[in-house]
């Protein structure tokens, strides 16, 4: 994938994938005479602008979706667990063989809701999420036993919401390549 | 003038040069105008921040050009003030001359 590719799917993901594409081609355009910092600079300095901006703008609408994606992540994963109890008392390595897979999967398709959904803000969303998750983690273990796992967890959850987030803006974006060949 | 929206200092300076380039106005062309103009460069973040707010304010249009090959066959994306933004310049521009109005400018300052 060269530059132009890696920074258009970069700025989808704060941007719908037309206007991502607008902006690639001002900083190509642009690009002439001013090297290559200037250009990834640009992209990320865009990027956490429109981040910024999706908060300041809209506090209340990235506080609602950081509650609903912390909601979807936590009362699904909740039902699944109480669901194998009864397997998990008499075998718990196989459940948590069995419960490890189809939640981290969730995680990822939870982040792939954000990116299909909140294409003009999919960033900000998982940030949103990523941060009401980590204050509930912070809450929730406050008092001692703090446990080294939660926080792996949490720090894996994170990643896989952002993939999940971002292999849907790369499916936006690849249609807009397609229909742009042709 | 209270349905009228009020305008930062940046707003409206993006949207005096989008009025100066009239049809060729588009992310490049207005941070050009504006770095000519004023003698700042503009951060790219904020003036695209900055249109997506005035176009969800109701102050800019915007429509998607053709691809060009210079642009690695990416369209540009081309606004244009809209009636609204047209009556929030007019107001920035009453409100500030009658600021200025009988105000006398101190000549060490007029550089």
């Amino acid at each position: 994938m060269d530059r132009s590719r890696v920074a258009e799917f970069v700025l989808s993901l704060a941007l719908p994938a037309e206007r991502a594409a607008a902006v690639t081609g001002d900083f190509i355009e642009e690009f002439e005479g001013r090297g290559g910092f200037w250009f990834w600079s640009s992209v990320v300095r865009t990027v956490a602008a429109r981040v910024v901006s999706d908060f300041v703008r809209r506090p209340f609408s990235m506080f609602a979706i950081g509650i609903a994606g912390c909601l979807l992540i936590i009362v699904p994963a909740l039902v699944f667990a109480f669901s194998l109890s009864p397997l998990s008392a008499g075998h718990p390595w196989v459940a948590n063989w069995i419960f490890l897979p189809v939640i981290l999967a969730w995680y990822v398709r939870c982040g792939m809701w954000l990116g299909r959904y909140r294409p003009k803000s999919a960033l900000a969303s998982c940030v949103s999420v990523i941060l009401l998750g980590w204050i509930w983690m912070l809450i929730v273990h406050t008092t001692p036993p703090r446990s080294t796992a939660n926080f792996v967890v949490g720090g894996v959850r994170d990643v896989l919401l952002i993939s999940g987030a971002l292999w849907a803006r790369y499916r936006d974006v690849r249609q807009t390549w397609r229909a742009a060949r042709g | 003038m209270a349905d009228v929206p009020t305008l930062g200092e940046f707003e409206h300076l993006v949207l005096l040069a989008i009025l100066r380039l009239g049809e060729e106005a588009y992310g490049l062309t207005i941070r050009n105008e504006i770095h000519e103009r004023t003698g700042r460069e503009p951060a790219p973040g904020a003036l695209y921040t900055t249109l997506d707010r005035l176009e969800d304010k109701g102050l800019l249009t915007s429509s998607m050009g053709d691809p060009t090959p210079q642009r690695g066959g990416r369209a540009k994306r081309f606004v244009k003030v809209s009636a609204t933004g047209m009556k929030a310049l007019n107001e920035a521009r009453r409100v500030y001359l009658r600021m200025w109005d009988g105000l006398a400018f101190p000549e060490a300052a007029r550089g």
